[in-house]
């Protein structure tokens, strides 16, 4: 069986990727250089890919969260470093930032959300991921992801209802 | 439909899709001339083996590497330490030590004529006993035999075929050995071909025999029995005549009387000393083996038992080196495993913080 080449993989798997980013980091500019940064080292591990380890979405979103946590850690010891700390949601465009269409309540749920909570939210709802699968990218077990996953959708539901209310 | 469901519903129906930018930038980077390694995998990829995995696979090929070479090893004959005592064994035998009857008895008689000792060892032809001189013959037998009990018999039936007796016995077995000591009388004129017929009972382990001549108090004593009987016979002649007192009858009967009880007590004597003289003493000391003193030869190894012997003394080498790197190593690969599950605890604890502080 003929594999598939990396450009196919990309465009198979590129949507999928850039929507874990844009939950993990909250910010679409961001998150679509990070996506690129992604493809990026991608292409150049991509000889050491295994599929009996893991699909290639999972192989990416893998690839995707360490350079989303590179990324988080330099613009910590930037911050730091500058003395100034990070504004939040200030400067970002809010709208539309976890997608086209998503209500404006659940935007802002969604923002209030910690990145961790964001992720699991991601791997399982949007890429559509199984439990065991999404442990073993986060490096926790699967009860701890299904809790996780659930204290998290709780927490955007309360936000919703508050909201709303 | 769980109050979530919705909003679950929600966020995939307006999942964030790529930017045509984006997806532009993205296959512009997948298309681009990568390495020709990058562009396409290799069709024959060296399978992937887990940590795990590898370090089964490696201690299962140190175990067979170990085996072969401990086989290969004892087939060619590796010199082994184990093995190096049972091929001494195996080239220089157990050797009895050499039967002291086997060496020459040196002759070391005296040459003094009234009597001569002789300190000879086992095996040698005992000193013959003369048969015109008297003498005072006695030998001493230590002897090694396989069964006291029948070693013991045998002494007693041969002693009475030689017209002898037995002046004592003392006999003593345990489990493991035994001994009997013997004394026993025998003519002088069969102790030659007695203590022959002894010494053929076992193996001899020391023999003592001493000839003294006895013959100057036989002489001595024959005259001493003449001189009284010639007293005598003249006392009586004295008595006999017709001019003697009662006085002097008396004192010649006294005398008489005296020199009969000298002449009995001489011939008492006399005796005594003929059947001292015409039966020799052996004193025949007869022990069992000792198991301690010659082990059994054990019968030669066959050439797949000796090179198994080998590969066990290779294995079993082996085996306490990998104990000792065991107990030296053991902490401190305890030690790294610790460090590794630390610093791997820290970095996920790192995380979960980086993203719970991240919005």
């Amino acid at each position: 069986m003929q594999r598939e080449t990396f450009a196919e993989v990309a465009e198979e798997n590129l949507d999928a990727v850039h929507a874990y980013l844009v939950y993990l980091t909250g910010d679409r500019g961001i998150a679509e250089d990070l996506t690129a940064d992604t493809f990026e080292r991608a292409l150049r591990s991509w000889s050491r890919y295994d599929p009996r380890r893991g699909s290639t979405k999972t192989w990416l979103c893998q690839i995707a969260r360490s350079t989303a946590l590179d990324h988080f850690r330099s613009e910590r010891r930037r911050q730091r470093r500058e003395h100034t700390y990070f504004l939040g949601d200030q400067g970002r465009d809010e709208t539309g930032a976890f997608g086209e269409g998503l209500s404006p309540a659940i935007e802002t749920a969604l923002r209030s959300l910690t990145a961790g909570e964001r992720e699991v939210i991601a791997l399982r709802v949007l890429l559509d991921l199984d439990a065991e699968t999404a442990a073993r990218l986060l490096g926790i077990s699967v009860t701890n992801c299904s809790t996780r996953l659930s204290r998290a959708l709780k927490k955007l539901e309360e936000k919703v209802r508050a909201d709303a209310a | 439909m769980q109050p979530d469901s919705i909003i679950v519903n929600e966020l995939r129906a307006a999942m964030p899709q790529a930017s045509p930018e984006l997806r532009a930038r993205v296959l512009a980077i997948a298309t681009s001339a990568p390495a020709p390694a990058a562009a396409a995998p290799p069709r024959f990829r060296r399978p992937r083996v887990g940590g795990r995995r590898l370090t089964f696979a490696l201690a299962g090929g140190g175990l067979a590497v170990v085996a072969g070479a401990a086989v290969a090893g004892g087939i060619i004959g590796f010199s082994g330490g184990g093995s190096t005592s049972r091929s001494a064994g195996e080239l220089a035998p157990y050797h009895e030590p050499p039967r002291a009857s086997k060496k020459p008895a040196p002759s070391t008689f005296s040459t003094r004529p009234p009597a001569v000792d002789r300190a000879g060892t086992a095996g040698s032809a005992p000193v013959p006993a003369s048969t015109r001189r008297a003498q005072d013959y006695q030998a001493e037998l230590h002897l090694r035999v396989t069964s006291l009990s029948n070693a013991t018999k045998r002494a007693l039936t041969l002693t009475k075929s030689y017209g002898g007796y037995v002046r004592s016995v003392d006999y003593g077995s345990g489990t493991s050995s035994g001994t009997a000591e013997l004394i026993l009388r025998v003519p002088i004129g069969s102790i030659q071909a007695a203590i022959q017929s002894f010494s053929a009972l076992g193996t001899i382990l020391d023999q003592h025999v001493t000839v003294r001549d006895v013959q100057p108090q036989v002489d001595a004593q024959y005259r001493l029995l003449q001189s009284l009987r010639a007293q005598i016979t003249a006392v009586q002649k004295r008595l006999a005549g017709e001019n003697l007192t009662d006085a002097q009858k008396t004192v010649l009967n006294a005398q008489l009387t005296r020199l009969r009880a000298r002449l009995v007590s001489a011939q008492r004597e006399q005796a005594q000393l003929r059947k001292q003289t015409s039966f020799a003493t052996a004193y025949l000391e007869l022990t069992t083996h000792k198991v301690s003193v010659a082990p059994p030869v054990k019968p030669s190894p066959g050439r797949l038992e000796r090179a198994l012997d080998r590969a066990g003394a290779i294995l079993l080498r082996v085996a306490v080196v990998a104990i000792y790197v065991v107990v030296v190593g053991g902490p401190f690969a305890l030690l790294a495993f610790a460090l590794g599950a630390a610093g791997r605890v820290r970095r996920r604890r790192s995380t979960e913080r980086l993203l719970a502080s991240t919005r």
